[in-house]
């Protein structure tokens, strides 16, 4: 049993294991781009439709390849994944304190042990050895070099970079602050969408979000929260939204305050965030009996600002359906209408009224105009803007922005400033001394030979004086 | 200035097809002179490439990064810098070219056939995070089109080497285990300049669509071709997988490099990253 949890554990530190697991990783994750996903349809019944429509499709939807982020298969392969992370981030930190030299000493050497490879000899008059080992050391301390001397042998070991082994304990341990933040924020996130019309408030209560996207598993109630939205300013150039200013009262933990919310710019406070999404427009329409009573009126939420058709009904009377288009900036060319730009300029609204699945109005009106709809008639009173705001309590930001930094430290440590050693020793001649170097680099051997040759010229020249 | 931006823009897509096709003709008949000649017109042309870049960036007041022309102008700009890096100060890897050139023209060519004139900046690319996610991509960019320019080029070199030939022209570029630790080298750049993009595109989506990762496929594809430059990296430095095999996976990898960044809008119509410019988002 030992000896095969020992076998398992040996797979799991290994490499290859983990060049597997991130090349099937890289594989589901293609996959994903190229199956049709949940959330690409636009309703159940389309889903279900496609689902239906062939074996392959049954199969795909079975193994939940249409939800394929969160699959079984590919929640399988990071918990591998994050179990080999663990793996070998403990196995490696003993051999990466090692490579630091915490805790450890260079290994001792001797001119002979440099003798044995490729090395430098530079003779040196003029110096004996502890002389010359001792400028030596002061040479490469100046250039901040991890150096540790052999009085006994002679002999000096000097090191570039002495912590970058450390990188990678930083690089790998940030995945697991990355995942500790990662199921934070997916267990207590709550986010939901709301529309609120311009004067229109928001006291707090859940039911007034048009769509809950997700629900938190844990921490289920939400901060207090009141929102009251003043004002919608878009600032449009060429036709393209460049700007969008949001006016609103905030009232949280107790305090009321007032806030500009901008693209880009979410209203920020403790977990809480909130996003303008979307904008459209909400006319007012009145709604009046043969002798002119009011019977019904609302400020109608509707998404036609940008040409699309929006339908809309009252509860009083649901007999009637009313289909409607929007103009901005209205304009007929040639008897058709349009509109000259998405800014609010002349808006009209062109009006499709149904009775009972029959027409029985089709035309356009303008502000204060009235359709008739025998024996009532509605009017179009006022327009104003409606803001969709995504509404979203998270925890887990912190481990998440300390993996994000402490990855790129980890990173920059670890590839940037990667190790190089030098092994010096000296050797007595009579009048003269002879000092042999040789080193290594991490993975630029080859070129660091020509580094070896730079610093051993800038060592001469220190060690004479120039 | 629009006349003068449009001048030098053709101007440098004229060059870089000469260019192109001199290196191509060297390349493939083992001439010295076409790639000499390059080294004469890669210098202009860069300079040319480079007023463009201020030049729009004067006149639209934002970082170029707006629409397939921008970002081959920023793209492009990046990979021709790190090639007249080596044409000044490391003749050697000058065959770096190879791949850079061609390819910055393509996308050059691309950009200018899709939205040739600036647009508005829509308010949701508005961001201090712009710059920094825009920046880190294609430094990411520059680096791995310079890899896998390295990459061909030990490829060739090697095949000469396999078969026995002498060949003066390939002399001239450097021996294979310096360009082999040169593709290292720039795997790296990319590498950690791609993470930062993807940390930095993660933090501004956080503001702009209140989420850090949405499994968009230009996320999926940025991080599927991060995993692969990871990878190569780990096979390189614990598995010793170096020389062909590198240079290979190098010249493989770039294609999800170039589909991150040009090919999502082309495929798929369910990204997040496309801009639109008739709503807010």
């Amino acid at each position: 049993m030992k000896e095969y949890i020992n076998k398992i554990l040996r797979r799991f530190k290994s490499v290859r294991f983990s060049a597997v697991i991130i090349g099937l990783l890289i594989f589901i994750y293609f996959l994903g781009l190229i199956i049709p996903q949940k959330w690409m349809f636009e309703t159940k019944a389309q889903y279900d439709g496609w689902v239906e429509r062939n074996i392959l499709n049954m199969f795909l939807d079975f193994i939940g390849f249409t939800n394929i982020y969160l699959s079984p298969l590919t929640i399988f392969l990071l918990g591998i994944f994050f179990i080999n992370l663990i793996i070998v981030i403990s196995s490696r930190i003993p051999l990466t304190l090692k490579r630091a030299y915490i805790g450890t000493r260079p290994p001792s050497f001797s001119v002979e042990d440099i003798k044995r490879g490729v090395y430098r000899e530079i003779p040196l008059s003029g110096f004996n050895s502890e002389d010359l080992l001792e400028r030596t050391k002061q040479f490469f301390k100046k250039r901040r070099w991890y150096v540790v001397e052999d009085k006994q042998r002679k002999s000096l070991f000097a090191l570039r970079n002495r912590f970058s082994p450390l990188g990678f304990l930083f690089f790998h341990f940030s995945f697991l602050l990355c995942l500790i933040g990662g199921l934070l924020i997916t267990y207590t996130r709550f986010s939901g969408n709301l529309a609120l019309t311009e004067g229109q408030a928001f006291n707090g209560d859940i039911r007034q979000f048009h769509r809950i996207i997700h629900e938190p598993k844990v921490l289920h109630a939400l901060p207090a929260l009141g929102l009251y939205l003043e004002k919608i300013h878009p600032f449009y150039e060429n036709d393209v939204p460049v700007e969008l200013v949001v006016v609103m009262k905030v009232l949280y933990d107790g305090k009321v305050k007032r806030e500009i919310l901008r693209v880009n710019k979410p209203i920020k406070r403790g977990p809480l965030s909130i996003i303008v999404e979307r904008i459209g427009v909400s006319p007012l329409f009145i709604v009046r009996g043969p002798s002119g009573e009011v019977i019904d009126g609302a400020y109608v939420s509707l998404n036609v600002l940008n040409g699309q058709e929006d339908s809309f009904q009252f509860d009083t009377d649901r007999r009637f359906r009313f289909y409607v288009r929007f103009f901005p900036d209205y304009i007929v060319e040639n008897g058709v209408e349009g509109t000259r730009s998405i800014e609010l300029r002349n808006p009209a609204i062109h009006l499709l009224i149904e009775k009972n699945g029959k027409t029985i109005y089709n035309g356009t009106i303008m502000p204060g105009e009235r359709a008739d709809m025998e024996p009532f008639t509605i009017s179009f009173e006022d327009i104003r803007y409606w803001a969709e705001f995504l509404i979203v309590r998270e925890y887990g930001k912190s481990p998440l922005v300390a993996g994000f930094i402490l990855a790129a430290i980890g990173l920059i440590m670890r590839l940037v400033f990667y190790q190089k050693r030098l092994r010096l020793a000296v050797e007595d001649r009579g009048d003269r001394a002879l000092l042999y170097i040789d080193g290594r680099s991490e993975y630029f051997q080859y070129s660091f030979d020509s580094e070896v040759k730079r610093v051993s010229e800038e060592l001469v020249n220190f060690l004479k004086g120039r | 200035m629009r006349v003068i931006e449009d001048v030098l823009i053709w101007g440098c897509i004229y060059i870089y097809a000469i260019a192109s096709v001199l290196l191509l003709t060297g390349f493939i008949f083992n001439k010295e002179r076409p790639l000499k000649v390059v080294g004469y017109l890669i210098l202009p042309a860069f300079l040319a490439h480079t007023a463009v870049f201020a030049m729009r960036w004067a006149r639209t007041g934002y970082f170029p990064a707006n629409g397939e022309l921008e970002n081959a102008i920023t793209g492009g700009w990046f990979a021709i810098a790190f090639t007249v890096f080596f044409y000044v100060k490391k003749r050697g890897m000058t065959g770096v070219a190879l791949f850079t050139v061609p390819a910055t023209l393509l996308l050059l060519g691309y950009g200018i056939m899709k939205a040739p004139q600036p647009l508005p900046m829509t308010a949701s690319l508005k961001s201090s995070w712009l710059i920094v996610h825009v920046l880190f991509a294609q430094l990411a960019f520059g680096a791995y089109a310079v890899a896998s320019g390295m990459g061909v080029l030990y490829v060739l070199k090697d095949n000469k080497r396999r078969k026995g030939v002498e060949s003066r022209f390939y002399e001239r570029f450097p021996a294979l285990e310096i360009i082999d630790e040169n593709i290292f080298r720039f795997v790296v750049y990319g590498f950690i300049a791609e993470a930062i993009m993807i940390v930095a595109g993660a933090i501004w989506a956080k503001d702009l669509w209140g989420s850090y990762w949405g499994w968009d496929p230009v996320e999926v594809w940025s991080l599927i071709s991060w995993l692969l430059y990871g990878l190569a990296i780990h096979l390189r430095v614990t598995l010793g997988w170096k020389g062909r095999r590198l240079a290979w996976l190098m010249i493989f990898s770039i294609s999800t490099v170039i589909i991150t960044y040009w090919g999502i809008d082309i495929v798929v119509e369910n990204t997040r990253h496309i801009f639109g410019v008739t709503s807010i988002k």
